[in-house]
């Protein structure tokens, strides 16, 4: 009979705090629909690895538990963050910013946040830890993976939970960041947008130059920008159809499902429930909020010379949350203007922000690594 | 916890790199996807063909 409650002895308050926090997870994917797809399986990993002597994890003296297992196959060599790459890539059309390729200088400025965020960490922070933190700012789920991992940072867990949360309140951060920066004139400058044809030839050729481009530039991001592009080139290709739709849909899922969870080995109690936890929630935020303002900021600066105004709204979409940034920066030109229609120019510096997210995490693999 | 302010004054190198580096793979992207747009696109009898 006493086999039954034995381990109740076990169970310890912050392991109840971890069920807590892996409730809120699974209550925000499901009620509010912020990220489902991850936040689900994150909260949930969290309640399955915070039971006293859970056999999900490796427990001393006994065999290795599964998510032990698949962090070790799938999260530690990095290959789910670079296969959920592939899928993203597929997912992507660079159309809009073929068509007008200097938006790509917005995904460029929108990347400051991660370079300011990595000098304001470095006060608390090692440089390692403080690198992987700052890449919360490329509201990017992989490339925070990828490079909090290659640094070996034991707040792995919090940091992909700041990543992927910010990435969910994308519509709640960035509007009043935008409103904070602009003017109501600002907000309602109109962009026409010129429909240009983008040849096939160029868009087959775009992923394979940026990958060379990038690889040359920062090697270490090789891996990173050269799955993603491979997933791109599958998709423009126009011969690979069937693993084009294979990557969009059942491998990204598959991954996502497999990654969700996985991140839980990382979001024991003893790990988790930390000072250091919220601060690098609020370092994640901080990283947010300087992408936004220097997307912003940039196109105010080209403003100053440029005769064809640009609204400077659009700055703020270079951030690699895709598409959600792009939507909101349209909802609030929208919002302005009923006649503004910026969707087309916010998808662009969109898609350019996520090749610009994994270059900054690439140069900072460079820098630090 | 106690604010390592060596460390943040050795970070702002590291901004300003990333920084300019960016740009500089951005600018580079930028002049490759215009070339390649004036290379490959259809001149006007083409596109008369075409229709």
């Amino acid at each position: 009979m006493e086999a039954l409650y034995a381990n109740f002895a076990n169970l310890t308050w912050q392991q109840v705090v971890m069920w807590c926090i892996g409730a809120v997870l699974i209550y925000l994917a499901i009620k509010k629909d912020m990220e489902p797809s991850l936040l689900l399986p994150i909260g949930f990993g969290a309640i399955l690895v915070n039971l006293p002597m859970s056999g999900a994890i490796t427990q001393p003296g006994e065999e290795a538990g599964i998510i032990d297992i698949l962090f070790n196959s799938g999260i530690a060599n990095e290959l789910f963050p670079l296969l959920l790459f592939v899928g993203i890539g597929a997912m992507i059309d660079f159309g809009p910013l073929l068509s007008n390729p200097k938006l790509m200088l917005f995904g460029a400025a929108a990347q400051f946040g991660i370079f300011f965020t990595l000098s304001v960490a470095s006060l608390f922070f090692d440089m390692e830890d403080a690198a992987s933190i700052a890449i919360i700012g490329a509201a990017d789920g992989p490339t925070s993976i990828f490079v909090a991992n290659y640094f070996g940072t034991k707040y792995l867990g919090s940091i992909i939970v700041a990543a992927y949360s910010y990435m969910a309140l994308v519509p709640i951060i960035q509007p009043p960041v935008v409103r904070l920066v602009t003017t109501k004139k600002e907000r309602m400058i109109r962009m026409p947008y010129e429909q240009k044809d983008v040849s096939k030839l160029t868009r087959i050729l775009f992923p394979i130059i940026t990958t060379v481009v990038t690889g040359l530039v920062a090697p270490r991001a090789v891996a990173l920008i050269g799955f993603l592009m491979f997933g791109n080139l599958i998709r423009e290709c126009g011969v690979l159809n069937s693993l084009s739709e294979t990557a969009q849909k059942v491998l990204a899922n598959l991954v996502t499902l497999l990654l969700g969870i996985t991140v839980a080995a990382k979001m024991q109690a003893e790990m988790f429930l930390r000072l250091e936890t919220l601060l690098i929630l609020g370092l994640g935020l901080v990283a947010f909020v300087f992408d936004t303002i220097g997307g912003v900021l940039f196109a105010k600066f080209l403003n100053l010379f440029s005769k064809k105004k640009i609204n400077p709204m659009i700055g703020a979409a270079g951030i690699s949350a895709f598409p959600m940034s792009a939507r909101v920066i349209h909802k609030m030109g929208l919002k302005e203007d009923k006649q503004n229609f910026l969707l087309m120019h916010t998808i662009g510096v969109n898609v350019s922000g996520q090749i610009c997210s994994v270059i900054a995490g690439g140069l900072i693999l460079n820098f630090l690594g | 916890m106690e604010l390592n302010i060596e460390r943040f004054l050795s970070t702002l190198p590291i901004m300003l790199k990333g920084m300019v580096g960016i740009f500089a793979v951005a600018a580079v992207l930028i002049l490759s996807a215009w070339v390649l747009s004036k290379v490959t696109a259809k001149k006007p009898e083409n596109r008369e063909n075409d229709q």
